[in-house]
């Protein structure tokens, strides 16, 4: 009944165990599709309607929906919710969307939830997801502050010209790419998280 | 030979035995990760039979590592194995004994 364990075999076996038991649960892959669509609906939102706050709706509903997912994904495969802590995440996501609405007006709703996910990132010790994360977490404000608008206006009052042309949208466009990002990563992984789950 | 020459004698690494074995830790493992499994999940991922499963899974909560709850999916009964905080720590100390046995077969591979 008793096999030996040889450490560098046994480790790699440990380390292919909760790769495959991570690929299952899709918790590298999910939470990341979710955020990217919420990320690209937001800017959307920004793009179509004049001083939207969809986002301080969405952010802090997409953190409830990843918790959700990942427990249904979980539940119907035998699994619990694992050590990142999507449950209370969720919670005080939602908490602090409400009590903190008025200083989201100027950050932008999806601060939290990136933050959230930077935590579930770094406690599953997933580097794409908390780097991508972090990532959202630093553009998100200044993007939602017309960064990048500014900056361009800046470029071309300090190079003589008078607003030579105008991006009224470029900040939340900006924002949808990185969303795009993010979503098409998640995906990517969600198509490695099956090959792992197959094999 | 003076006291400078004599080699370094590092400290024995100890593995706990119930722990230190292939399905065992692989038990662990998986419930490292998730939390919690169900007897059917650690079977087929393990590639055990019920009997075997079940065994390890006596000794893994003799020892107070893993314990059990049933509860229902729909119809269908399951039998959830959750790891303890024991287990937990018990399993870290492994994985921690078998870096370190690593580390020091890389330095001194005799």
């Amino acid at each position: 009944m008793s096999k030996p364990v040889f450490p560098t075999s046994a480790l790699a076996d440990l380390d292919k165990t909760q790769s495959r038991v991570r690929a299952a649960r899709w918790v590298t892959s999910l939470p990341l599709i979710v955020t990217g669509a919420a990320v690209v609906t937001t800017a959307s939102f920004e793009i179509l309607v004049e001083g939207s706050i969809a986002g301080q709706v969405i952010g802090p509903f997409s953190s409830v929906l990843i918790w959700l997912l990942l427990m249904v994904r979980a539940k119907s495969i035998g699994l619990g919710l694992g050590r990142e802590g999507f449950g209370w995440i969720a919670l005080v996501v939602v908490i602090l969307s409400v009590i903190l609405f008025p200083v989201l007006m100027v950050t932008g709703g999806l601060l939290l939830p990136s933050l959230g996910l930077v935590l579930a990132g770094w406690r599953g010790h997933d580097l794409v997801t908390w780097a991508s994360a972090a990532a959202l977490a630093v553009a998100t404000p200044l993007l939602q502050q017309t960064f990048v608008e500014d900056l361009i206006r800046r470029a071309q009052l300090a190079a003589g010209s008078e607003a030579a042309f105008e991006t009224p949208n470029i900040d939340p466009t900006i924002l949808g790419i990185i969303g795009l990002v993010v979503f098409a990563i998640g995906l990517r992984r969600l198509r490695q998280d099956g090959v792992i789950t197959r094999a | 030979m003076s006291e400078h020459d004599q080699p370094e004698v590092s400290s024995p690494i100890e593995f706990n035995e119930t722990v230190h074995q292939k399905t065992r830790l692989g038990i662990l493992a998986v419930l490292r990760e998730a939390g919690e499994a169900d007897f059917a999940f650690l079977r087929k991922t393990l590639g055990l039979t019920d009997g075997n499963l079940g065994r390890h899974l006596e000794v893994l909560a003799s020892a107070g590592y893993v314990e059990s709850r049933s509860g229902y999916n729909g119809r269908r009964a399951r039998t959830w194995i959750r790891l303890t905080p024991a287990g937990e720590t018990a399993i870290n100390l492994e994985l921690a004994a078998l870096k370190e046995l690593i580390i020091r077969l890389e330095h001194d591979p005799r």
